[in-house]
């Protein structure tokens, strides 16, 4: 049942909450259940790449949402990406996207290379990422709130360095 | 309930913005404070009836966390729920973002402004001894916190 702004309003006056389901945006990521990979679900022009170990949770779902929001970049600008997909990340282009890798060992599955000086490091085909803890670590965490601030804000100054 | 007008705050309007902070604070931030966080991209935002600017907010996003730095209400047009409509503003943002929590401080003596606040949910989290200049000295400042669990699972509507 909907109601009009005038039941919420007179509702709140006399401090009755009003519940309704939530409806998370979702994250496009890989579809779990399909026996074929199929790379054409990406869009490798997005200039935001996540890459995770597997198949982010709800809850770690809503806390990439709230990173992302919180330097202003929308998920749709997004691509998140797990391990199973791992060959999509060659078709990434270096002048276009960058990568947050989450978490330390996944970052040596990746094998990724050292870039010049600074913190940042690349993926094979030289899309520079950024290291961060893993969504669920910092779940578990939260006082590894702040590796994860200084990696997104990072990241963000790497993706303002591919614009100019 | 008069129906606010929301616009983000531009650097034009800084001067408009600090006179109001001037007339509404003992101890009002700079003006170069509100530069500031407009230039390091902090959301903040003026809130208007008939076109005439009654308040502000200044808020920043850290990860999860929405962190309420200002939030002011002309002192002519206190009293008339201006600051519980910016206040829900505010934690309709942190919503909209999935973050989990919205915390702010507020001086200890402002019993007003914390009145306003547990009303609306927050809950004290800690106190920060001296935190805030003061006529005599310094004055503690009350960390708060809302939780948006309950919210984000349930909606905006709890509001």
């Amino acid at each position: 049942m909907s109601l009009s702004a005038q039941q919420y309003f007179v509702l709140d006056q006399m401090g009755i909450p009003v519940w309704v389901p939530r409806a998370d945006e979702a994250v496009t990521t890989a579809d779990m259940s399909s026996e074929t990979i199929d790379f054409s679900q990406f869009d490798f022009a997005k200039p935001w790449l996540v890459i995770t170990e597997n198949q982010l949770s709800v809850a770690e779902n809503r806390l990439l949402r709230a990173i992302f929001g919180s330097i202003n970049v929308q998920l749709n600008d997004v691509t998140v990406i797990d391990m199973q997909f791992s060959k999509a990340l060659q078709d990434f282009s270096a002048d276009k996207t960058v990568a947050l890798v989450l978490g330390e060992e996944l970052s040596q599955k990746l094998n990724l290379k050292p870039y010049n000086s600074l913190s940042c490091q690349q993926l094979e085909n030289d899309v520079l990422a950024m290291i961060s803890p893993s969504l669920r670590i910092l779940l578990e965490q939260p006082q590894r709130k702040e590796e994860m601030w200084q990696a997104i804000q990072q990241l963000r100054n790497l993706r303002a360095s591919l614009s100019d | 309930m008069t129906e606010l007008a929301i616009s983000q705050m531009q650097l034009a309007d800084v001067d408009k913005v600090w006179q109001m902070e001037k007339q509404a604070n003992r101890f009002p931030w700079t003006k170069g404070n509100f530069e500031d966080c407009l230039k390091g991209g902090y959301r903040s935002f003026l809130y208007s009836v008939a076109d005439e600017m009654i308040g502000y907010s200044v808020v920043q996003s850290v990860l999860d966390e929405v962190h309420l730095l200002n939030i002011c209400v002309k002192p002519t047009s206190q009293g008339n729920g201006f600051g519980r409509q910016i206040l829900n503003h505010v934690i309709g943002l942190a919503l909209e973002q999935s973050a989990s929590i919205v915390v702010l401080e507020v001086r200890a003596s402002n019993f007003r402004a914390q009145q306003l606040y547990l009303s609306t949910g927050f809950n004290e989290m800690s106190v920060r001894r001296g935190y805030y200049p003061a006529e005599q000295g310094r004055e503690d400042g009350v960390l708060m916190g809302l939780e948006l669990g309950m919210l984000s699972q349930l909606g905006q509507n709890l509001l």
